[in-house]
């Protein structure tokens, strides 16, 4: 046997040692491992033994450094840097704008207590969240389904005041404050993060049409179960809407067999347009003027926005005489007498005073355009295009089928937010405010559209290292 | 050769959808026994053809019981290949005008 013989173990050992992603190494190792072995049967047949058929294998290879490291240059990890900095250009803005307005000291707070860890779970998603998600999806989707179990019945709980007066009789007020945050939002949270899950789900059992047909109930059930216990109509649509959009786009990849299945995203959008209360919902949503009652509707707030815009300048902010902002203050402009107590008068009255502003920063992008012009505004809505343009042109470029639907799931998870806010900011309103993503608004919302932002870094990120595993494969 | 090899194999895999070793064997077969690569080198050249979208690969249990992995040309490696094809062309007239061959007789 010659000196310098080199095992196959060894070969590819040293192969693996050059691929600087370690959890990469055993799939190029197998796919090697693969070729020399049918090699050594080969040998083997033309009379060689075991260990000469080897020796001949491995040496035929060529040089085990040099073919690790050439395919190490292919499969590195990237990023997108003009991602990076919108990203960071809407986190500063929504921080800044939590600072600056502070209309109450707990939304002070929030700009702090949710922008950081926010922060922290961007990172934290963007490095390591899709191999984990690709290994761990159906612990990570039972986690998320009893969250939102979880999420209805403290929210049964609440609505009862069972559980809340019994930890208010106690002094409990740390988990009282809790539960009432939680069961408001929970289902709302779970909601953001379950489209990517079924995502994951659905791509993996695509072949399979009864565990399909099982994740495609989940969503129906998800939809019924969310409206029956009182959950925004708003947070079901951005489900509804991402979720429909997704199936649709993995269509396009013709990763299902048959169109069939088409009928699923149907039938959700057809639940979702059944549901209780949506008809009344679209009536605020086109007609508003039907369904003002009191100052206090948001329907009013949405046709204020409107009259207030129609008057607002390109490049100044809106100017009202003293009398003018009295009138839309108290909204005696449009009830005809004041059904709001202003507290200041003529002489001190300042557009401050009349601008929609509860609900904390629901208003972000109109009170911009009030106190600075339409320019402002122009310029707010361009970065935003510009973060979504970028979030989709990342998406499109990711060649892995189950990491770019994932990513096109977030991506539509955040786009609907941001279409639904920015419509009510213009004074279109479709029930509940939904939030904008990284700017407003927020508190655990603003964490859980950092971990969704996170998934698409980090879809992206290892696009070229990561291997799907086989079973999501099967043709 | 790099080039020219990651035009041949995409020139099989137009052929129909193959493992790498699979690759191999043909390419010898198909060339008389001229390309004869060092094996291990296709490797690389395949996985930059597939995150180039050249091709795209499966998985599968092979009669062995090893996990094999297959590549299938895409749209976009087939009009890779005309490419390269077009590029080749240009290449061999050129050789052609400098030593002189069919295209002067």
């Amino acid at each position: 046997m010659a000196e310098n013989f080199k095992t196959s173990e060894a070969f590819l050992e040293e192969v693996a040692e050059q691929i600087s992603y370690r959890p990469l190494r055993p799939a190029i190792v197998s796919e090697l491992q693969d070729h020399i072995e049918e090699r050594i049967g080969e040998y083997q047949n033309e009379g060689y033994s075991r260990e000469q058929a080897e020796q001949k294998a491995v040496a035929a290879m060529g040089d085990p450094v040099v073919i690790g490291t050439e395919i190490n240059a292919v499969r590195h990890v990237r990023s997108n840097p003009v991602l990076v900095v919108l990203t960071a250009v809407l986190m500063l803005a929504g921080l800044a704008a939590a600072v600056y307005i502070n209309w109450t000291p707990e939304q002070y707070v929030n700009g702090f207590g949710y922008y950081l860890p926010g922060l922290a779970v961007l990172l934290a998603a963007s490095f390591y969240s899709y191999p984990l998600l690709v290994k761990y999806w159906k612990r990570m989707l039972l986690l998320i389904l009893v969250l939102f179990i979880a999420g209805i019945l403290s929210s049964l709980y609440h609505q009862s005041n069972m559980l809340n007066s019994y930890l208010f009789d106690r002094g409990y007020d740390l988990p009282r404050y809790l539960l009432n945050y939680f069961s408001w939002r929970g289902a709302y949270y779970a909601a953001l993060i379950l489209g990517s899950l079924l995502t994951v789900a659905i791509y993996s059992y695509r072949h399979h049409s009864r565990r399909l047909f099982f994740f495609f109930a989940v969503a129906e059930f998800w939809i019924l179960l969310s409206a029956t216990t009182g959950e925004q109509l708003s947070a079901i649509a951005v489900f509804v809407i991402s979720f429909v959009g997704t199936i649709l786009f993995m269509f396009s990849k013709k990763l299902f067999n048959g169109k069939f299945y088409l009928l699923f995203p149907l039938l959700l959008v057809v639940t979702f347009l059944s549901l209780p209360y949506q008809k009344e919902r679209f009536q605020e949503f086109t007609a508003q003027q039907d369904t003002i009652y009191s100052v206090w509707d948001d329907a009013y707030n949405g046709v204020q926005i409107r009259e207030l815009l129609s008057k607002t300048p390109i490049t100044s902010e809106l100017s009202l005489t003293p009398t003018e902002m009295i009138n839309y203050g108290t909204g005696n402009w449009y009830f005809g007498t004041d059904v709001k107590r202003l507290y200041p008068d003529e002489n001190t009255v300042t557009l401050w005073d009349i601008l929609p502003q509860h609900y904390h920063n629901n208003y972000l992008l109109a009170v911009g355009i009030f106190m600075f012009g339409w320019l402002f505004g122009f310029l707010c809505l361009a970065v935003i295009g510009a973060f979504f343009l970028t979030i989709f042109r990342c998406v499109f470029l990711i060649r892995g089928k189950l990491a770019s639907c994932m990513a096109f799931n977030c991506a539509m998870v955040l786009l609907v937010q941001t279409m639904l806010y920015i419509a009510g900011n213009l004074g279109y309103q479709y029930e509940y405010f939904t939030n904008l993503p990284l700017v407003s608004e927020g508190k655990i919302s603003i964490v859980i559209n950092m971990l969704l932002l996170g998934f698409i870094f980090s879809a992206y990120r290892y696009d070229k290292m990561i291997e799907e595993p086989a079973s999501f494969r099967v043709i | 050769m790099a080039l020219g090899t990651s035009m041949l194999t995409l020139k099989l895999l137009e052929q129909q959808e193959m493992y790498g070793y699979q690759i191999i064997k043909e390419l010898e077969r198909q060339s008389r026994e001229v390309f004869r690569l060092q094996e291990g080198t296709m490797y690389p050249i395949l996985h930059n053809l597939e995150q180039q979208g050249a091709v795209s690969s499966r998985q599968q249990i092979a009669e062995n019981g090893r996990l094999r992995k297959y590549y299938q040309i895409t749209d976009s490696g087939r009009k890779l290949l005309q490419a390269k094809i077009s590029e080749w062309n240009v290449y061999r007239d050129a050789v052609g005008l400098v030593i002189g061959g069919v295209l002067f007789g």
